[in-house]
């Protein structure tokens, strides 16, 4: 269908060619409903600094034209009555221009997406809209503009200049710009009232902002940031650098003197109360409540309606500040339309053909339920690589006197390895595509293919070997006896957003009890074991996240003890002990010290550099020695579901499953064919 | 009428009918009942199929077939593929093979390799009730595995499974139900019997309990109980404090029921002649309404064999590795379960099956405990 498209396109411009003398063509011509101008798959000899994209000025002086910008019909109503002004003057002086993958697309229709509910870690609708300084293009490791237009650091890493777009608005036409930035930085991060002290992952660096002139801001560090764009084309907490000032100074006590008590008439405790509904360090989070309608944003699509526990719908922003190589402005589709459905009835929509596109948590299981039934409910399942299995992580800082005690003892760690049969759980669990492996970064330069197989083999001899050598011995029940002498279950609660399936962590409790270690399974709520974790009360958790920036730059977090950038995963004690310099708390052992250190260097370094790479080996070693976290399987695909009636949406080559902000596709250019 | 007709052609019987304790009477008034005799004896092979799981399942619940994962149900053959017939019953060797398109896995049956079944062979140790250990089994075979109801997920095979999980289900739904009607029936005659200050207290106290919501409950004692209790033993605790609330409803039925009673003219003159507290509630009472009781208690049980299910949601209910009836049911709750692995359903059918037999001896039972009535 795309390649047959493709096929008559290039004929007709070979045709206009010849009629116009072999120019370089920019016609926008139609041409049987679709338009013909450079995309990806034909790019009629434009040539891009950036992969897909270039700016305004470089397009025009390739093309030789000025190119001329037309609007969504959407909005042609309100043009008319003077609600919103022309196309011209809502887009920035300096577009971004973007070539669609295959065809100009049309304007109209609605994407139809759902999720479990209103947070983003089972949502890919965040993505389809989201709009950072920066992203990571679809290879998911090259960072282009996209709120801003350029970037400068300086040698050293401790200054970085962004360029910003001239006459760019937010989403209720007020403009964008410098000032927004320099708002985020000292009135919201910087300010002790909102946060006592600077939030992760800025702390490290501690930021101060100056603004040179309207669109050109200057950020300085006393440390090297080295990780920071690739943190913003990321995700993670606190990862926009700008915010409204514009709107949000009314709340703020530094711009409004009556913040406070207007916040206190309107019901909230303080004003900082009342700013965190209107602004949260989650970009999702505004839009949970009726006060994301109000909120402007820079996305390509706005929050149309106070959201329902059924649905939320999204309008398209006619302030968005990217235009197709035809000059119109993007997006193409009117509406996003978001349903909260529990996770059962997701294949049920699908194989309903009631969903446009689904990645975000898509349990591995329902492949071939969905495979056969691809044709009838009209969509193409991808199986796009680039996840790690579930994943366990015994508390070593347990209160419990014998159970902390087993735990850290890195022989049992070893024992539990090894005692899991990797490839049997592939096969049963995971339709056999993955490979079995420890948990480690993918793409890095530093994992050699010996760290991920160390300690994967199935080997419960010597799992039991290691278990005898500690000192538990084997009671008459087949289970071992604690270092004290008496029984000890291990207390397994778990939640299915981590373990995939009920089955996972059945099939792994059954290995271990081959190797005499009981244990008992709970399934419980998320909430639950993020209470718990933080209360230092969790024997096993299964939350680790697998990173998600193809450096590990900015997310070494996930290497070190609590094992989170967000919460605590194990080692609470430990960061007692660091934060209150060794007056409360559990001092580490030593590896989490030296881990510590590297970390401390590590965020100040360049990807690539020859020190970048000693001290990556050396995480990775330490963590390989001391086996903190449990890995499975790696290189496991998410099944990725796209509709027929979806333009421009080429195949998926890889996928990350971190919270659907970053992401291999660009949905501001799809279309309903 | 012809009840009447019958009585008087055999006036034997009539005799005898004068003549019989009440224990005769509700058998023969009982055995009338055939839905009751089908019932009953369908119930008596689950009660024999609980206590001899070990025995009759081929394999222990956790057991896995990894060449056999997510398979249909093994047929037993006695013809094989050209026809000929074997006096000893086989099943054909298979091969697990992932289809490309789907990634299904499917075990292809591969009938050039017969394996035969034997009755009585010797397989996993375990243990008779407790006391010694034995090998035997009902059935099995010598080579690989056999799976009459077919493999879950896992590889596990569902007839085991099931077994286990009949023993499971049945003997928490007993505990349960028998709990309920001990307290149920001692406060409510104590109540009904006594009367005044007495039917006050315990009158106000059912109503004490029974303005508790249960979710909370529920919920703090999940908290409460032990960390190293296995979860069986969380279900039985659970369910007896369940029942601890749930013994209300009964115990206003048995009051109401002894209050108007006690005014009858039987019971005034059992209590002239002198007859202890005691033995007018056992002797004279108790007879009289346990029509209702039994009806009660068949329609609790399927009740509590149901609540183990939803409870299961909550964290609650019976999980991994133990299983029953609703452990199983629970993996079959979701789209691609019942498209792919439909025959882990056969554990709905035993539901379904024991919760009709109940209903229907208990209308067997109901009638046979009123011998007199019409």
């Amino acid at each position: 269908m795309k390649k047959k498209l493709i096929v008559v396109l290039l004929s007709l411009f070979i045709v206009f060619s010849v009629f116009s003398g072999g120019d370089k063509e920019t016609t926008t011509e139609d041409t049987g409903g679709y338009i013909a101008a450079p995309t990806v798959s034909y790019a009629m000899g434009i040539t891009t600094e950036f992969p897909q994209q270039l700016e305004l000025v470089d397009y025009e002086k390739q093309t030789g034209e000025k190119l001329e910008f037309t609007g969504n019909p959407l909005f042609a109503e309100r043009e008319k009555s003077k609600d919103l002004p022309s196309v011209d003057q809502r887009l920035p002086e300096e577009p971004l221009v973007v070539l669609p993958y295959d065809v100009i697309g049309k304007y109209g229709g609605q994407l139809k997406g759902m999720c479990i509910s209103y947070e983003s870690g089972t949502s890919e609708v965040m993505a389809w809209r989201h709009a950072n300084l920066v992203r990571f293009s679809d290879d998911m490791s090259t960072l282009v503009p996209n709120v801003a237009k350029a970037w400068k650091w300086n040698s050293d890493f401790t200054e970085i200049t962004f360029t910003l777009r001239k006459g760019h608005k937010w989403s209720d036409g007020d403009p964008f710009d410098a000032d927004d930035m320099v708002f985020y930085v000292n009135d919201i991060l910087l300010n002790k009232e909102i946060h006592k002290v600077i939030p992760s992952p800025w702390s490290g660096a501690v930021p101060s902002i100056e603004k040179i002139n309207d669109v050109t801001v200057k950020m300085k560090f006393e440390n090297a940031f080295t990780g920071l764009l690739y943190y913003l084309g990321g995700s993670g907490s606190y990862f926009d650098a700008f915010a409204p000032k514009h709107f949000l100074e009314q709340y703020h006590i530094e711009y409004n003197a009556n913040a406070d008590k207007e916040a206190k008439a309107a019901g909230y405790d303080n004003w900082v109360q009342q700013f965190g509904t209107y602004w949260n360090k989650w970009k999702d989070a505004v839009v949970a409540g009726p006060e994301g309608v109000k909120v402007p944003t820079l996305e390509s699509h706005i929050l149309q309606e106070v959201p329902t526990t059924q649905r939320r719908i999204y309008i398209a922003n006619p302030y968005y500040f990217k235009v197709d190589t035809a000059g119109n402005q993007l997006p193409y589709v009117d509406y996003h339309y978001e349903r909260f459905l529990e996770k059962q009835l997701w294949p049920l929509e699908i194989m309903n053909g009631n969903i446009d596109q689904k990645a975000q948590n898509m349990p591995l299981d329902i492949y071939t339920v969905l495979k056969e039934n691809e044709k009838k409910g009209q969509y193409e399942l991808q199986l796009p690589s680039g996840q790690v299995g579930p994943t366990m992580i015994f508390n070593q800082t347990s209160d419990d006197p014998v159970l902390g005690k087993i735990f850290s003892d890195v022989r049992f760690r070893y024992a539990m390895s090894l005692a899991i049969n990797r490839n049997e759980i592939n096969e049963s669990l995971f339709l056999g595509l993955g490979t079995p492996e420890q948990a480690l970064p993918l793409n890095v330069p530093y994992v050699t293919d010996k760290d991920r197989k160390f300690m994967t083999e199935y080997n419960p001899d010597k799992a039991n070997k290691l278990l005898d050598e500690m000192g538990l011995k084997m009671g008459s029940d087949g289970y071992r006896m604690g270092p004290d002498g008496k029984p000890f279950t291990v207390l397994w609660e778990y939640t299915l957003q981590y373990v995939w399936t009920t089955d996972f962590p059945a099939l792994v409790s059954e290995y271990w009890k081959d190797v005499g270690v009981k244990v008992l399974l709970k399934e419980v709520t998320t909430q639950l074991t993020r209470d718990k974790q933080k209360a230092n009360t969790l024997d096993i958790t299964s939350e680790w996240m697998a990173p998600f920036e193809p450096s590990m730059i900015s997310t070494p977090h996930l290497f070190l003890p609590p094992y989170s950038g967000h919460w605590p995963i194990m080692g609470l004690p430990w960061m007692d002990w660091k934060t209150s310099n060794g007056s409360s708390g559990v001092k580490p052992p030593a590896w989490v010290l030296d881990l510590w250190d590297i970390a401390a260097e590590w965020t100040t370094l360049v990807p690539g550099s020859s020190r970048y790479i000693e001290l990556g080996k050396k995480i990775i070693k330490i963590n390989q020695e001391n086996l903190p976290v449990i890995g499975t399987l790696g290189n496991i695909p998410l099944i990725t579901v796209v509709s027929d009636r979806l333009g421009n949406a080429p195949e998926w080559t890889i996928n990350s499953t971190f919270f659907g902000y970053s992401y291999p596709y660009r949905a501001d250019q799809w279309f309903i064919k | 009428m012809k009840d009447e007709n019958y009585t008087d052609a055999a006036n034997k019987k009539v005799n005898r009918r004068d003549i019989a304790t009440h224990g005769q009477l509700m058998w023969w008034q009982f055995k009338k009942n055939k839905m009751a005799i089908v019932a009953g004896s369908v119930l008596l092979i689950f009660i024999i199929l609980a206590i001899f799981a070990e025995f009759i399942a081929p394999y222990s619940p956790g057991k896995r077939n990894t060449t056999y994962l997510q398979s249909p149900p093994m047929k037993i053959h006695h013809f094989d593929s050209e026809g000929k017939f074997h006096f000893q019953a086989f099943i054909y060797g298979w091969d697990n093979k992932r289809d490309p398109e789907t990634l299904k896995l499917n075990a292809i049956t591969d009938t050039s390799r017969i394996i035969p079944v034997y009755l009585f062979v010797k397989g996993e140790p375990y243990k008779v009730l407790g006391l010694f250990e034995l090998k035997l089994h009902l059935f099995g075979v010598k080579e690989g595995m056999i799976n009459l109801f077919g493999t879950d997920q896992l590889g596990r095979d569902i007839f085991s499974r099931l077994m286990f999980a009949t023993r499971i289900s049945l003997s928490v739904g007993a505990i349960g139900v028998s709990f309920v009607f001990l307290i149920g029936l001692l406060m409510g005659g104590i109540a009904g019997y006594f009367g005044g200050i007495v039917d006050e207290i315990i009158m106000r106290m059912m109503e004490f309990l029974r303005s508790i919501p249960t979710l909370p409950l529920w919920l703090a004692l999940s908290a409460a109980l032990p960390r190293e209790w296995s979860a069986l033993k969380v279900y039985i605790a659970v369910t007896l404090i369940l029942a601890s609330v749930g013994w209300t409803n009964l115990g206003r039925r048995v009051r109401s029921k002894l209050l108007s009673m006690r005014d009858e003219d039987f019971i005034l003159s059992a209590k002239l002649a002198g007859c202890t507290d005691r033995r007018i509630i056992v002797n004279h009472m108790l007879p009289s309404f346990m029509s209702y009781i039994i009806v009660d208690l068949t329609i609790s049980f399927p009740f509590i064999i149901l609540a183990e299910t939803s409870l299961s949601f909550l964290g609650l209910g019976l999980r991994e590795p133990i299983v029953s009836w609703g452990v199983l049911l629970y993996s079959a709750q979701n789209i691609h379960t019942l498209s792919q692995i439909p025959w882990l359903l056969i554990t709905a059918l035993f539901v379904v099956i024991s919760v009709l037999a109940f209903n229907f001896l208990g209308d067997g039972l109901r009638d046979a405990a009123d011998p007199f009535s019409k």
